[in-house]
């Protein structure tokens, strides 16, 4: 991350508005003051990056930040006592100016001297006017003292209002016969909406009060996710305005990180857990045993999360992201391997290696060995005496070889000098899928290659991967909600498949990020793990936990065994890995749309029951987009398996419904994030025909001078008819039978094999 | 250019928001052209309608008699008769379209039979169950067989007693089921012809036992009480060189052939349809004179006319004579039989001049002569020595002084149930169908044709000679020969109507 | 509608349907009274014809609320189809096989057109999605043709104009599609770019008003500019200075686009135009290539493409011409059939009509 944000973004102007006069940017030695900063365990070297905070002073009805813009900075408010501070320091170096000694100022150095005594003066000025309301507040009892306090309002300018209700003879006969729709929502009771804030925004009183000392727009700085509110300033204050690097400085802190931890585990983790089918059965004692020892673990797109044949010793609940699960695409290598060859081939093998093999295997090797299994295989090579438990650590050596991350310089950097390397067709095959330059494989990929790389130094001794193993095959990809490896963990077998972290194929960083200031944070898999010994101990206490847990694993042999069954050819496996399905990301699409262009004969009757069954009179669906095979994938949601759309709203207005579709709530800010994070453009911004302007409680907190420009449009996606009784009207709808919805994983691959209990899991969810 | 896109791509393409601008450009063409449609039509209609002609309206043409009633539906309809058929699930039953009363109103029609079931009127048939309207030009009176065989095909009474008709009968085609029986005349010919006696047979005119008729000879036949000989009439021979040598001679002493030209004695009537009755004066006359005393009156003919007129006549031309002789003894010239000047007149009284008592008694005398050459003479000789007599044809009785002779009793239709054209037929040699002719010596052979003789061509297979190529014969349903209703207008049913004949004013037609 | 197994049912029914039918015709036909429309089999006929007949057309009035659940839209076609079919042979019945009178002609004619027009359409359906699938592999959807070819032109404008600088055209429909192509590729970071862009490719652009603020309008927020900040030193010195674009022979090109291709990728172009055939289009580009310098050949490549898309579309809407076309037929004549219909009940049920 602090990769990320030190490259210069390339458009400032974009992220910090101008500096106005009274704002001014301000030294390391006055930033120290700021309380915020001092209680950090190290303080931040502000010298290494100056200029990136600015001091915003904001007089009441200044419009701080603009709900739905994009924006990367975060604003701290500085408490009367920090400007107090501040403006001390800067009376004292505007002295030592006066005296005459050259002091560098990013904002005084310009100045002439008669401007900096004026300066001065405003400066005491101010100070004791402050001070004055310091005072104040310590006499001040608490609610006053929290009113004094209260510096500005985050404002929702967002419209409640129930949705337009169709026009015309179809929309009349809907309002008298129709189905109930939408506009249920907006009658509910207020809720509280979440903001990229300290506090929540009531969505009646559509703002929320902020107040000294707090921190906002965080999440705005951190993941470039739009301003969730606007913030008007609604007293005469302070704000310190930073860019990510500060606040990543922040975050990188292990106090504050720590802080930040403890937030999530008690706002998310215990929704996430709780979401899943294995643990919904918990009551409150049991979740907290189980709390102390669940740990969140990440992985970054690519990595292996675990391994065929690794001792399987957790759960992992799969939170985010998708996880791919893998047959035969094992790497390290097992005893069993070794079963009908003799060890001391190997040894002699391992201590005759060439030194001047290409691209220096051999010193790799033997440095991976280390320098006493070195001197023991020599001797043994000589004796010719073979030890398990030797070979048990020199397989754990030559693993360790195996798992080692990335390929060593030497070999090359680029896939084509690798495969330079040896004149071996399997492997030019092999490594002719993956990515060119090496730094870019995935850790599978890598481990992959170094194995062969191993076979390949060792010729005959090492036994081959591919021998043993079959054709790599995809079993399933699992989504949000399901869980990884718990048959091992109950029946205590090692993992029967690899699983992957895996991401949208086709979403680089220019759609995970809104604007593309700077670079993308990679996309990451997070992980809930549980530990094996916890879960036993919580099987053992609470039946229901038991049998949910049965029935999975239950459903799980049933798949394997089908697997083995269908183990000779599997076409679809190969279909599946057709880069135009991986492109596609239809593997996403738990109710993918597909039109059969065979049957359409393109007469729009889909789009229009769309239409009809939306009351603000727009459609979710439009027949464009990609082909795959004699299939039409139209542009409509297909209820990813991981929405990314759903990464960082800033007012989490779009989220699952009841049957896990994706919808989106009627208090979204327009701010386009969505739409531009769906990566297959699913998400579309509806222009509003009357835009949605501040009430006038909000106009009276604005001053007339102060503007918010009015939300013109609102983000529309496919809710799959959740209110229709019979589902998606396009399929419903459609004369032809040309338009379906799938679930994409077993459609294309024409099988059960995949359909574990993901799919119940995510219905549940 | 051949990159394929991604659903991302190809995302920026689309119109966000197309429908909200309502670009559904097919259904809304399509909506407005089929509101053209409805008006056109509607216009269509609507025009038709005012215009008074409502042809449109109906199923088909009317028939061309029914023209003048044909925009004036009501005239013949019920109105919502189908309707209430359907709610009162009934059918045919008493809810009729078409009320008999509104036919009979101008069509007043006697019944076809007088124990016929089901009768007509309310509750029996009605006539557009038989007379189908609406079908262009095609005739009411074209009445399909099917309307018929209702009955026919299993005849019923009223009364419950059997038919003295064939009981079921769906077909004039002789190898068909239930085919139409010979024709009674003729099959109560041939039966008696056969030796069985066949009973009183209804509507057969003028064949009797011959018994009755007191002549040689037994079985059923013409009664005709007149002497003829066709074959005598159509004797013919011919030399070698084609001419006639034997034949009938005219009146001028040719000799004619007549074999060839039947309509010389039997001249059709006007319509054409049947044969006029055979007159003495234009017909027979001219070969067989009524001479009665050739000697004294050369050429003189007495008139064909009853006995008594004839005496009169007689006695009158003798009268006459004998005046004329006396006159003739002062013979002046100019002066008629009662001797008066005819040349000038003189003024004063004529001289009147009377039978003298002699005179009187002369002139009987010839008369009672004259008059027995007439009636008794039984053969004649041909030539203006020729003695003619009634007796020659005609049955004389009781013969002396009172006597007179039998009327004929010739009827002018034999089939009576039946119509013919002999006019339709005209392409057709008459020996065709009354075969017999040249062969029949005596009058009470009955020379009408069998009913194979008209199934030659009134039939769906032709087996006649002439047609046997035809596709297809004439026709051979039931109205091609018989009425339903009473015949030319007639209120009374064409069944129990007795046939007329000359005989019913007495006399031989004559004058 | 493709013909295929999920039929067989509907097959099945009708056939059945069908013998039952023809069955009680029989029986009533061969009955003394005869076949006649007014009698009650007849009248039955009718109705179960006729009712066979209004659930064929009701199928257009459930598209107008495809949302209510009332059978499946593949139901209600194939009950269109079958029993559409179905009931000709049963009014064939009510008929007694006889064309009746001037309304009645009228009735069957239509009914002629109409089940003619239908099996038609179904036999194109059966091919025509395959020929589009294949003929058209940049198919969009028919209702965006003319906004494809707006936002087709302002793009190519956009090329060209950066490579040729500004054009001098009119370009109203183009620019009417501006903002929204332009909000859909994120070229609009404020209001007032849309104004910018659009300045940028034409010559005497309208003045456009964006919704709430107009283009010249200063951000709200922005006060008068104080000392500039190091960070936008920094960022101005970051900035890559723009390359000198060589203007070199573009007036051929800018003709070239505005003469000929510009017109093309209107939406009022027609199919024929050479510009349409593949080859005709290669060999202008081609000469193009030739007569420009190397440096414009990019633009020329997007042009072709856009050209290549364009023809595309006109193939799309040819094809779906013929596979809808057949509905002006099938529509407007099935309306006048419910008139001519009616006028026939009311007529026929009410034998007499009213006192004239």
């Amino acid at each position: 991350m602090a990769k990320a944000a030190a490259m210069l973004p390339p458009d400032l102007t974009e992220i910090a508005e101008q500096l106005s006069e009274d704002d001014q940017l301000l030294s390391s030695g006055e930033l120290e003051q700021i309380s915020l900063f001092a209680e950090l365990k190290k303080a931040p070297s502000f010298d290494r990056f100056p200029g990136f905070t600015v001091l915003r002073r904001c007089r009441p009805g200044r419009v701080i930040c603009e709900q739905g813009e994009a924006g990367a900075t975060a604003f701290a408010i500085l408490t009367s006592e920090d400007v107090v501070s501040i403006r001390r320091c800067q009376l004292e170096i505007l002295e030592r100016m006066a005296s005459g000694e050259l002091l560098e100022h990013p904002a005084y150095e310009q100045l002439s001297q008669g401007e900096r005594t004026v300066l001065a003066a405003e400066i005491e000025a101010e100070v004791s006017e402050i001070e004055e309301r310091c005072r104040e507040m310590e006499s001040a009892d608490e609610s006053t003292r929290r009113q004094l306090e209260q510096v500005a309002s985050a404002q929702l300018v967002v419209s409640l209002a129930p949705t337009r209700r169709g026009r015309g003879i179809s929309g009349w006969l809907k309002r008298v016969f129709g189905t109930r729709s939408t506009s249920v929502e907006s009658d509910e009771p207020s809720r509280m909406i979440p903001v990229d804030g300290p506090s929540d925004i009531d969505s009646n009183l559509k703002q929320a009060p902020l107040y000294e000392g707090e921190l906002f727009g965080e999440m705005s700085c951190l993941n470039r996710s739009p301003r969730s509110a606007t913030v008007v300033a609604t007293r005469d204050c302070y704000l310190l305005e930073m860019l990510r690097n500060v606040v990543d400085t922040l975050h990188s802190d292990p106090r504050y990180k720590e802080r930040m931890d403890a937030v999530y585990r008690e706002r998310v983790l215990e929704g996430h857990v709780r979401r899943l089918s294995v643990f919904q059965s918990f009551d409150d004692a049991e979740f907290a045993r189980l709390e102390g020892q669940i740990e969140l673990v990440e992985f970054t797109s690519g990595d292996v999360i675990c391994e065929e044949f690794d001792r399987s010793d957790c759960i992992y609940l799969i939170r985010n992201g998708v996880v791919k699960v893998i047959a035969h695409a094992w790497t390290r290598l097992r005893e069993v391997e070794f079963q009908d060859r003799d060890w001391s081939a190997v040894y002699s093998e391992l201590v005759s290696l060439d030194p001047d093999a290409p691209g220096g295997l051999a010193g790799l090797l033997s440095e991976s060995l280390g320098e006493e299994l070195q001197g023991e295989l020599t001797g043994r090579a000589e004796s010719g005496e073979v030890s398990d438990d030797f070979n048990g650590r020199l397989l754990e050596a030559l693993n360790g070889f195996i798992c080692t991350e990335g390929i060593p310089k030497q070999l090359g950097k680029t896939r084509g000098e690798v495969e330079a390397l040896f004149a071996e067709p399997d492997f030019h095959d092999l490594l002719s899928s993956f990515p060119e330059a090496c730094q870019n494989w995935s850790q599978l990929e890598t481990r992959t290659c170094r194995r062969w790389l191993l076979e390949l130094a060792l010729g005959v001794a090492l036994p081959r991967r591919d021998e043993s193993a079959g054709v790599r095959r995809t079993l399933a990809y699992l989504g949000r909600g399901e869980s990884v490896g718990e048959m091992g963990v109950v029946l205590d077998l090692p993992r029967n498949a690899t699983c992957v972290a895996y991401d949208h194929p086709d979403s680089g960083f220019h759609q995970r990020i809104p604007d593309s200031r700077t670079g993308g944070v990679p996309s990451r898999v997070e992980l809930v793990r549980i530990p094996r010994e916890a879960l036993q101990a919580i099987m053992e206490s609470s039946t229901s936990v038991r049998s949910s847990i049965e029935e999975i694993i239950r459903k799980r042999q049933a798949d394997t065994r089908q697997q083995t069954k269908r183990f000779a050819f599997d076409p679809s496996s190969l279909r599946l890995r057709t880069p135009r399905f991986e492109q596609l990301g239809l593997v996403q699409g738990q109710d993918l749309m597909l039109v059969d262009l065979d049957r359409c004969t393109r007469c729009g009757a889909c789009i229009d029951a769309c239409v009809a069954a939306h009351d603000d009179g727009n459609t979710r669906l439009y027949l464009d987009g990609p082909r795959y095979e004699n299939y039409l994938v139209p542009l409509t949601c297909r209820k990813c398996l991981d929405p990314v759309c759903m990464i960082g709203c800033p007012v989490g207005s779009i989220n699952r419904g009841e049957s896990g579709e994706i919808q989106i709530r009627d208090w979204c800010i327009g701010c386009r994030l969505c739409a531009d994070q769906c990566p297959y453009g699913s998400i579309q911004m509806d222009h509003l025909p009357e835009p949605v302007e501040p009430d006038e409680h909000q106009r009276r907190l604005l001053g007339e001078e102060g503007e918010v420009k009015k939300v013109t449009s609102r983000a529309v996606v496919c809710d799959m008819c959740s209110q229709q009784p019979a589902g998606p009207s396009c399929v419903y709808a459609c004369p032809h039978e040309a338009a379906i919805r799938v679930d994409a994983r077993s459609f294309f691959f024409e099988s059960s094999e995949i359909a574990g209990p993901g799919s119940t899991a995510e219905s549940s969810s | 250019m051949n990159r394929l896109p991604s659903s991302r791509e190809l995302s920026e393409r689309v119109e966000i928001d197309f429908p909200r601008r309502s670009r559904r450009r097919l259904r809304r063409r399509l909506a407005w052209v089929a509101l053209l449609a409805v008006f056109a039509t509607a216009a269509w209609i609507g025009s038709e309608w005012r215009s008074g002609q409502h042809r449109v309206f109906a199923a088909g043409g009317v028939s061309t008699a029914h023209r003048m009633i044909e925009n004036d539906c009501g005239a013949c309809h019920t109105t919502w008769a189908p309707l209430e058929r359907l709610a009162n699930w009934v059918d045919p039953g008493s809810i009729r379209s078409i009320d008999n009363s509104k036919c009979l109103a101008c069509h007043d029609r006697a019944l076809h039979h007088r124990n016929q079931v089901p009768g007509h009127g309310h509750d029996g048939l009605s006539c557009a169950e038989c007379h189908r309207e609406h079908r262009h030009h095609e005739r009411l009176a074209r009445v399909e067989d099917r309307q018929c065989k209702r009955c026919h095909s299993d005849l019923k009474t009223t009364s419950g007693s059997t038919s003295t008709f064939v009981h079921s009968l769906t077909t004039f085609d002789a190898d068909g089921q239930h085919p139409h029986p010979e024709f009674a005349l003729k099959r109560l010919l041939l039966e008696s012809a056969a030796g069985s006696r066949p009973g009183p047979e209804h509507g057969v005119w003028k064949v009797g036992d011959a018994g009755e008729a007191g002549e040689s000879g037994s079985g059923f036949r013409d009664r005709a009480r007149l002497r003829f000989n066709h074959s005598a009439h159509l004797k013919v021979e011919k030399n070698s060189k084609g001419e006639l040598v034997v034949g009938l001679r005219n009146s001028d002493g040719r000799t004619v052939d007549f074999s060839k030209n039947c309509n010389s004695c039997h001249e059709p009537d006007e319509s054409g349809g049947y044969m006029r009755p055979v007159q003495f004066e234009s017909h027979c006359r001219a070969c067989h004179p009524l001479l009665f005393d050739n000697r004294n009156e050369p050429g003189h003919q007495v008139p064909h006319v009853t006995a008594d007129l004839v005496r009169g006549w007689l006695t009158e031309k003798y009268t006459l004579g004998a005046l004329e002789q006396a006159g003739s003894r002062s013979p002046g010239p100019g002066t008629d039989v009662t001797g008066r000047d005819s040349r000038r007149p003189f003024p004063g009284p004529a001289e009147r001049r009377t039978l003298d008592p002699a005179m009187a008694r002369d002139v009987l005398g010839r008369v009672k002569v004259a008059e027995a050459v007439v009636q008794q003479h039984v053969h004649t000789l041909f030539g203006h020595e020729a003695k003619g007599g009634c007796r020659y044809c005609h049955e004389v009785t009781d013969a002396g002084s009172n006597w007179r002779v039998e009327p004929p009793e010739i009827p002018d239709r034999w089939m009576i149930h039946s119509r013919f054209r002999h006019g339709s037929h005209r392409q057709m040699r008459c020996e065709e169908c009354h075969g017999d002719v040249a062969s029949s010596r005596r009058t009470s052979d009955v020379l009408m044709p069998a009913i194979a003789t008209c199934r030659g061509c009134h039939s769906p297979r032709p087996t006649a000679k002439r047609f046997a190529r035809a596709a297809w014969g004439a026709r051979s349903d039931c109205v091609e020969c018989h009425v339903y209703h009473g015949r030319d207008g007639s209120k009374s049913s064409p069944i129990t109507t007795p046939p007329r004949s000359t005989a019913e004013d007495g006399s031989i037609s004559g004058r | 509608m493709i013909l295929d197994r999920s039929h067989r049912q509907w097959l099945l029914v009708s056939g059945i349907l069908l013998g039952l039918g023809t069955v009680c015709y029989l029986w009533y036909a061969s009955g003394p009274a005869g076949v006649s429309g007014g009698s009650l089999p007849g009248l039955i006929f009718a109705i179960v014809g006729t009712s066979m007949m209004i659930f064929a057309g009701l199928l257009s009035a459930r598209r107008q609320v495809p949302t209510w659940r009332i059978g499946s839209a593949q139901f209600w076609l194939k009950g269109h189809i079958w029993l559409g079919l179905l009931s000709v042979a049963f009014i064939l019945f009510h008929a007694g096989f006889r064309w009746g009178g001037p309304v009645e002609i009228g009735l069957w004619l239509s009914t002629a057109v109409i089940v003619l027009s239908g099996v038609v359409g179904l036999g194109l359906q059966q091919v025509l999605p395959r020929l589009l699938t294949t003929r058209v592999p940049r198919e969009t959807f028919i209702d965006q043709l003319p906004y494809q070819c707006a936002s087709m032109q302002f793009l190519a404008d956009k090329i060209v104009s950066e490579a040729a600088g500004k054009l001098d055209t009119s370009a109203r429909r183009a620019i009417g599609v501006a903002e929204d192509v332009c909000r859909q590729r994120k070229w609009l970071k404020r209001e007032s770019d849309l104004q910018k862009i659009v300045s940028a490719i034409y010559e005497n652009p309208p003045q456009l008003v964006p919704e709430d603020s107009g283009p010249a309008k200063p951000k709200p927020a922005a006060r008068k500019p104080g000392t500039p900040s190091p960070l936008l030193a920094a960022q101005l010195a970051a900035k890559p200075a723009a390359p000198e674009r060589p203007v070199i022979r573009t007036e051929e090109l800018k003709t070239f686009y505005l003469k000929t291709v510009r017109p093309f990728l209107a939406n009022s172009s027609r199919g024929n135009s050479p510009l349409a055939q593949a080859d005709r289009r290669r060999a202008a580009f081609e000469q193009m290539r030739v007569d420009l310098p190397s440096e414009l050949h990019g633009v020329l490549d997007q042009l072709e493409q856009f050209c290549y898309e364009r023809s595309q579309l006109h193939r799309l809407r040819t094809i779906h011409r013929w596979l809808h076309g057949w509905q002006y037929l099938h529509v407007p004549v099935s309306a006048s059939l419910l008139v001519l219909f009616i006028i026939h009940v009311v007529i026929s049920l009410r034998v007499v009509p009213w006192e004239w």
